[in-house]
């Protein structure tokens, strides 16, 4: 049993954080939203070329073959400086579904176009769990002769106004899930772009008459299910990792405003009320990251119940901690804690922001509870 | 990061679980601590059966009959003993005064009293708390002034669990009135209990158990070589206790048994077709408590691989007292929701049992539990510790 980081791993983390913080929220006091475009232009170039993309990549595509271990440790990296890249997005989302199902074409084309960070993706959508089983909110027809048509619209889908492809994940009765690709400005594709609350490009997505063949699928026609299912948990631990890393962050910054912070002629790291709350945040945070840990180690294997069951457990544990740790770090910085400016804010809406991506905590609870077998029969 | 074990610890693991499906009679298994203290017999003999082995005082150190366990040897210990619900064995004999006379006890004191804490000779009880001093140990009262070769000793203690069955208490006492410090005054005793002028008097809990005594110490006589470490040097003695093996002490595998009887009471808990467990309310508060449980069982690793690679933290042991005992507390509470109206009744030959044949012990010892987050360091104490620490060497990850 070891939860150690390996040296190269804590070496490569080392790197990142020192990368992250020159430009990262936590540092970083120009505007969030210019900071945001080169995270996706100048930034990404630079987390491409030390290998932050390329590490968690198939060997055989220019990738380091790197595994949910490394994710979470690149990831709480990112966290930590409030780096807002989207790493997840292309790194293990697209990329694990090149990975897992695309054709030889497919792989040779993007996964290392992923890796040398030149072509980014973004994912529709990613909340399937959350839905409870529901269709996917795009469907599509078969026209015969090989061709499909597909629509459908999705109010809410992160990196869509700033990415380069768009994986689309469509339901049908028949023959099932099935992921599609095509480009951003694709005519048929409607766009309309917004922020989301923590900074990041974002749109809602309307398909009409969007006509596509097998060669725009990715994998079988049907056969999306199970590589999705297993590339959303490997997705939804990953953020568990950002979210700790944002956490300790803001852990941090309490710490050194109740040591900095003086009233009534004292720091305010004197008084006990703050003192505990203080250790009930960090308990928080120790918990969560531990089963974020687990869910990190049992995602080697990912996709069965054990994994599924370790994520689910993570993302709950996860969202209740986030909660406890922002909303408690902005009132123990008081009135400062509300400023725009302050990186406590950026962070706590990071966090909030976390929150229904990936499957809500409340979906997560009721994929656990269904994975738990309580009495005996 | 891995969470398998190495092949060594799964065959040490399989040694102890041979040992204790051989040796553990199925009688002394379930025995409480309650048990522990009404009858301690059972955990006498479950001590014995331990020290035949050479188990009993395996993390004393290997001069004393330790085995130089490593702490995830330990912690494979504890697990499989709590898996097979042997009782536990005596704390303050074996975890706290055993490994304090092997630091500070002189070769006599080692010779006299060691052999007779394996061989279950004496019970050790810990004369800690005072009626004015809890939190606040450094400011006990109990003094002791030199006679000749003697200490006499007079003064109160209180809250002392095992008072009432134990022959040795080690007792922190006040050996210099005014000192500058209170905590520079304080010297440690080793007292038999059978001297004259100690008497001992029951302290009933709200679980209507007899777990407390409170001790009456009326110039009592104690020579002074039964003086652990120097006078007045009786608190360092008592903070190295601070430093010791402390796996199990978040008692997460008890606690994942209570969870289990949970569910087993609200399993039976029928209303029409459905049971208490089908109900989504209940079921998502058991969830929630599930996943807690099992992320304290993980920081619990984390914290034991901390310590097998000497990285440990001071507050580690803080957290986990702090994790541990809330947790549990909400799992009774939730037994006693799943209880329903029955939890109202006493519990006794006369009242009604419930359905599921599990639960009706559960009111009692529900109460008792609010005593974990009070013994051993309030909890209010242990976030002081961890607060501490945190706002001194800040927070790395």
């Amino acid at each position: 049993m070891n939860f150690e980081f390996s040296s190269v791993q804590t070496e490569f983390r080392t790197t990142l954080r020192r990368y992250f913080a020159m430009h990262g929220g936590a540092t970083v006091r120009t505007s969030p939203r210019e900071t945001a475009r080169r995270w996706r232009t100048d930034f990404w170039k630079d987390i491409a070329g030390l290998g932050a993309l390329a590490a968690l990549l198939p060997e055989a595509f220019d990738g380091a073959g790197g595994d949910s271990v490394d994710a979470i440790a690149i990831m709480e990296e990112a966290g930590r400086a409030q780096a807002g890249a989207p790493i997840i997005e292309n790194a293990i989302i697209a990329a694990g579904l090149f990975d897992r199902l695309g054709s030889l074409r497919q792989k040779q084309e993007f996964l290392p176009a992923i890796a040398a960070g030149t072509q980014q993706f973004a994912f529709a959508d990613a909340n399937i769990l959350a839905l409870g089983g529901a269709s996917p909110a795009f469907s599509f027809t078969s026209l015969g002769g090989g061709g499909y048509r597909v629509a459908g619209h999705q109010a809410m889908i992160v990196e869509a106004s700033a990415c380069d492809h768009l994986i689309i994940l469509c339901g049908a009765a028949e023959p099932g899930l099935t992921l599609f690709h095509i480009p951003r400005n694709h005519r048929s594709v409607t766009l309309r772009p917004f922020w989301t609350i923590d900074d990041r490009p974002a749109a809602s997505l309307i398909l009409e008459d969007l006509v596509l063949d097998a060669a725009d699928s990715i994998g079988e026609i049907g056969g999306a299910g199970a590589a999705v299912s297993t590339v959303l948990d490997l997705a939804c631990a990953a953020q568990c990792g950002e979210a700790s890393g944002v956490m300790a962050s803001l852990l941090n910054q309490t710490i050194t405003h109740l040591k900095t912070r003086t009233q009534f002629g004292q720091p305010l790291a004197n008084f006990q009320a703050l003192r505990h709350r203080l250790a009930d945040m960090y308990a928080a945070y120790e918990l969560a990251l531990s089963l974020t840990y687990k869910a990190a180690i049992l995602g080697r294997e990912p996709g069965g119940p054990e994994h599924q069951a370790a994520v689910s457990a993570a993302k709950v544990q996860t969202t209740e901690a986030a909660r406890l740790i922002g909303h408690e770090a902005i009132q123990m910085h008081g009135a400062i804690g509300m400023s725009l400016e302050l990186p406590v804010g950026r962070a706590v809406k990071r966090l909030q922001a976390m929150e229904p991506q990936f499957g809500s905590a409340a979906s997560h609870l009721r994929r656990y509870q269904g994975l738990r077998r309580w009495v005996a029969a | 990061m891995d969470l398998t074990l190495t092949e060594a610890e799964l065959c040490f693991q399989r040694q102890v679980r041979d040992f204790l499906a051989a040796a553990l009679k199925p009688e002394w298994r379930g025995v409480s601590d309650v048990d522990n203290r009404t009858q301690p017999a059972i955990m006498a003999k479950w001590q014995a059966a331990l020290a035949a082995k050479g188990w009993l005082t395996a993390g004393w150190p290997v001069v004393n009959g330790g085995l130089g366990w490593s702490p995830m040897q330990h912690h494979i210990f504890r697990q499989a003993c709590s898996q097979a619900r042997a009782p536990k064995i005596s704390t303050m004999s074996i975890g706290m005064i055993g490994p304090l006379i092997c630091a500070f006890g002189s070769p006599a004191q080692q010779e006299f009293y060691l052999p007779r804490i394996i061989t279950g000779a004496d019970m050790w009880c810990q004369g800690f708390s005072e009626p004015n001093a809890g939190s606040d140990l450094a400011s006990l009262q109990t003094s002791a002034r030199r006679d000749g070769d003697d200490y006499i000793v007079s003064g109160q203690k209180i809250w002392t669990t095992y008072a009432h069955v134990a022959t040795q208490m080690f007792c922190l006492v006040r050996t210099v009135a005014h000192a500058e410090r209170p905590q520079a005054g304080i010297t440690m005793l080793l007292i038999d209990m059978k001297l004259p002028g100690i008497t001992v008097r029951p302290i009933r809990t709200i679980d209507g158990e007899h777990h407390f005594n409170e001790v009456f110490f009326d110039d009592v006589r104690v020579p002074t070589s039964c003086r652990l470490g120097g006078e007045h040097k009786g608190w360092d003695v008592a903070r190295a206790l601070l430093a010791f093996e402390r796996s199990g002490i978040a008692d997460v595998v008890a606690t994942r048994q209570l969870l289990g009887d949970v569910a087993v009471i609200a399993a039976g808990e029928a209303s029409g077709d459905t049971t208490l467990l089908d109900r989504k309310d209940f079921a998502s508060r058991l969830t929630k408590l599930d996943i807690a449980l099992e992320a304290l069982e993980v920081f619990e690793m984390r914290v034991m691989d901390a310590a097998e690679r000497k990285a440990s933290k001071d507050h580690d042991a803080s957290m986990l007292k702090i994790l541990g005992s809330e947790l549990k507390q909400e799992i009774y509470a939730l037994g006693i929701s799943a209880l329903g109206i029955l939890a109202v009744a006493w519990p006794d030959d006369a009242s009604p049992a419930h359905p599921s044949g599990a639960g009706s012990k559960l009111v009692v010892d529900a109460l008792f539990a609010r005593a974990s987050s009070i013994y051993g360091g309030a909890n209010e104490i242990q976030r002081n510790i961890v607060a501490k620490a945190l706002l001194k060497s800040g927070f790395e990850i």
